[in-house]
């Protein structure tokens, strides 16, 4: 495998439910409804790097995290692991994804089994996988997750623990498997600020020292510039905008970005923030079909905005979907050569 | 000088558990006047709900006031019995948004009759003023006044969150008590709420309590605040105090902690440890095992909460207020266990 390409790569990853059809619908003979969970998604994750993918709830967050997990059944696309698809896996190298994608939950607080100690906890996923040295691997499990000294640890129930010791033994737990890849599901979002900052800079500091790379869900975006290298906006199954973190945060360009920035409250009494002047909320992803998902309440909405705006460079390393950010008619020459994985 | 139109006094608050009384408030102090917006911040567990419920005589059932004051425009009320609560506070003098009040809407019953049960309760109008008072509240939370006969189920979280604060407004109360009000929302529709809780002390001179551990929103949304931590209130004043001049070790501490979106590169502090559980009465600083400038003193009686550089206003409990400042710039990376000669 060249060095030089990803860890993972997600190419048009779709995923859609079928909406329960009610008796009428059936008489009617309507077709079912689809939800368009994840609509097309692609992206690419380096060895070290931490992708965020940010949006309101509702928004496909974890249906994207489940179906890269194979846990659904993906509508479409493709996942791949070092180039190989997740189609083509064999037994062997389907449990070796299972070792090297390791994934850490929002809620600490039902993610533990309350009737395990923590050396049970971090046991099982050694076991499963028939791994050698456990106890040696639990103990650095814990140090990396800074539970130090690791023995006093070692037999407490996650009821005697706080919420960020929680969330540490969570780390833990994914870490002991030596995982390439970790996905992380709103991981702080539960916690006390005054523990949020610990487990951010425990996280960044992993991805730096170990060979790790990571995908961060969250609907936060006020600290995933202690985290991120590079964020996803994701608006309604698709994403919208994709940047380097701090380029996002201070020059949005998708309107959905600025106003999911702007709506984030400053913590200074003397600033003079606005507003938000968006009115309504995030529909469901339900029997949408061409346009640019984000028309009802954007702002800039005009009449090109019925079709759906590609997703194209506008800076170098930024991309947005948004009819205010290209050239229509120079898109339309080139749009054969244009590949239809855009990265 | 009029009374303020709540005053709380040296609060303490238990609960009678198996191990005995848990002491979730402190002696707790603060005021709020009229047409004021005053915050109360601090982490889960502080005594932020607890106070919240006190207010209206609402506290669970092992919850009592062991000692202190509520006062109610010079009234002191914490010793109403239940008919003196529902007659004389709440609703329309005191009303409560509380915490998860999303899930708390009786799924069965139409909004309209929720309300009309309400002011049915409370006052003497008629079942058709009841619903045009509703349909007028409808709308100044930015709803459509036909959708009052809609069950809740009809709504997004965010629109079910503005059907309770007009519910709260119903009988135009002079406080409302907000207890997490925008927690389990999205950014742009707890913007659109605080819009809308913007305009009510504009037009209506209603005051708030606005309870949440978002120290941003307080700083945003009030005139003044508290941060309590562990059942004590720390520091209290202007939100400009609090911001310019923090003098209680936690409040500057618990500021670094909080991220900000528009400064992304700042470094975060951390807090180390955990905030104690308290049992009977209390004798010690309840930050003292967090604190990086804990000294003996701490440990051995409750700070009082006092004027910091003579301004009535601005309180601190710490005995070292008057010189937390300057400890804070020698050593900018403080960490428990301090170099302090503790
Ligand atoms: N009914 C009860 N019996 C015993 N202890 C209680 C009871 N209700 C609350 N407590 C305790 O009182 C303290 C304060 O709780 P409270 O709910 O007021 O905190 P809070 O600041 O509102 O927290 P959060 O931010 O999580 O809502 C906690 O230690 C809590 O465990
Ligand atoms: N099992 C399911 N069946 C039908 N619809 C679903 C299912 N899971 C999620 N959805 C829908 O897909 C959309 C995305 O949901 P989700 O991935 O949970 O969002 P997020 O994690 O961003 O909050 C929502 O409209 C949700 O209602
Ligand atoms: S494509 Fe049109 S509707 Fe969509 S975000 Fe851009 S301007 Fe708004
Ligand atoms: S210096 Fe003492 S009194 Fe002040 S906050 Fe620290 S422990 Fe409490
Ligand atoms: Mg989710
Ligand atoms: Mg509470």
């Amino acid at each position: 495998m060249s060095a030089d390409r990803p860890v993972l790569e997600i190419d048009n990853l779709q995923k859609y439910f079928t909406k329960k059809q009610s008796f009428l619908d059936t008489v009617l003979r309507r077709d079912p409804e689809l939800v368009q969970a994840v609509d097309g998604i692609s992206f690419d994750l380096d060895d070290n790097e931490v992708v965020g993918v940010i949006g309101e709830s509702g928004c496909g967050k974890t249906t994207l995290l489940m179906t890269l997990l194979g846990l659904y059944e993906k509508s479409g696309g493709d996942v791949r692991l070092h180039g190989k698809s997740y189609d083509e896996f064999t037994k062997t190298e389907q449990r070796e994804f299972y070792r090297s994608v390791q994934v850490i939950f929002q809620d600490p607080f039902d993610s533990l089994d309350p009737k395990k100690t923590v050396e049970q906890i971090l046991r099982i996923p050694l076991k499963v996988h028939d791994m050698d040295d456990q106890d040696r691997r639990i103990r650095e499990a814990l140090e990396m997750a800074e539970l130090r000294p690791p023995e006093r640890y070692l037999d407490q129930y996650p009821d005697s623990l706080s919420g960020g010791e929680k969330q540490r033994v969570s780390i833990a737990r994914a870490l002991v498997l030596e995982p390439e890849v970790i996905l992380a599901d709103e991981p702080v979002s539960m916690l006390d600020v005054s523990t949020q900052a610990s487990i951010l800079k425990l996280l960044s500091n992993l991805i730096q020292e170990q060979d790790v790379s990571m995908i961060y869900i969250s609907h936060d975006l006020s600290t995933v510039s202690y985290i991120c290298d590079t964020i996803n906006v994701m608006y309604l199954g698709r994403i919208v905008e994709r940047a380097p973190t701090l380029e996002l945060l201070q020059d949005p360009k998708h309107p959905y970005s600025q106003a999911l920035i702007n709506a984030i409250p400053v913590p200074n009494p003397h600033a003079d923030r606005q507003r938000t002047q968006l009115e309504g909320s995030t529909p469901d992803p339900i029997g949408i079909g061409e346009g640019c998902r984000f028309r009802d309440r954007c702002p800039e909405r005009m009449d090109v905005c019925e079709k759906t705006p590609a997703f194209l460079e506008v800076e170098p390393g930024r991309r947005t979907a948004c009819h205010l950010h290209y050239d229509h008619e120079a898109y339309e020459e080139r749009k054969e050569v244009v590949p239809s994985k855009e990265h | 000088m009029s009374a303020p139109l709540l005053e709380v006094e040296d609060l303490t608050i238990q609960y009678s558990t198996s191990e005995g009384p848990v002491t979730a408030v402190s002696n707790a102090s603060f005021t709020v006047d009229r047409s004021e917006y005053f915050g109360l911040v601090g982490e889960s567990g502080c005594g932020k709900s607890t106070i919240a419920k006190a207010l209206v005589g609402g506290l669970d059932d092992n919850g009592y006031v062991e000692s202190g004051t509520i006062s109610l425009r010079g009234t002191e009320i914490q010793d109403f019995s239940e008919r003196e609560w529902n007659e004389e506070v709440r609703w329309d003098d005191i009303s409560l948004i509380p915490q998860s009040s999303m899930n708390s809407l009786d799924p069965l019953g139409r909004m309209s009759d929720q309300a009309v049960e309400i002011a049915q309760t409370h006052t003497d109008m008629t079942r058709e003023e009841a619903l045009d008072r509703f349909r007028e509240l409808f709308e100044i939370v930015g709803l459509q006044p036909e959708r009052i006969d809609e069950y809740p189920h009809q709504f997004s979280g965010g629109m079910s969150q503005r059907v309770i604060i007009a519910l709260a407004l119903y009988l135009d109360p002079d406080l409302i008590i907000a207890d997490e009000p925008t927690t389990a929302l999205d950014v742009i529709m707890q913007d659109q709420v605080f819009r809308h809780l913007d305009q009510l002390r504009d037009e209506f001179d209603t005051s708030m309590i606005l309870i949440t551990h978002d120290i941003s929103l307080v700083f945003e949304s009030c005139d003044s605040m508290a941060v309590m931590h562990a059942g004590q209130i720390a520091e209290t004043g202007s939100v400009f105090d609090l911001y310019d001049e923090p003098r209680h070790p936690y409040s500057i501490l618990l500021q670094e902690s909080f991220p900000d979106v528009s400064d992304p590169e700042r470094e975060l502090g951390t807090i180390d440890g955990t905030p104690p559980q308290l049992f009977g009465d209390v004798s010690e600083c309840s930050f003292a095992d967090r604190c990086p400038w804990a000294v003996e003193e701490c440990t051995a009686s409750e700070p009082p909460l006092e004027p910091i550089d003579g301004n009535p206003d601005h309180r601190g409990a710490c005995f070292r207020r008057d010189e937390v400042h300057e400890l804070y710039e020698r050593d900018r990376t403080p960490s428990p266990a301090g170099g302090d000669g503790a």
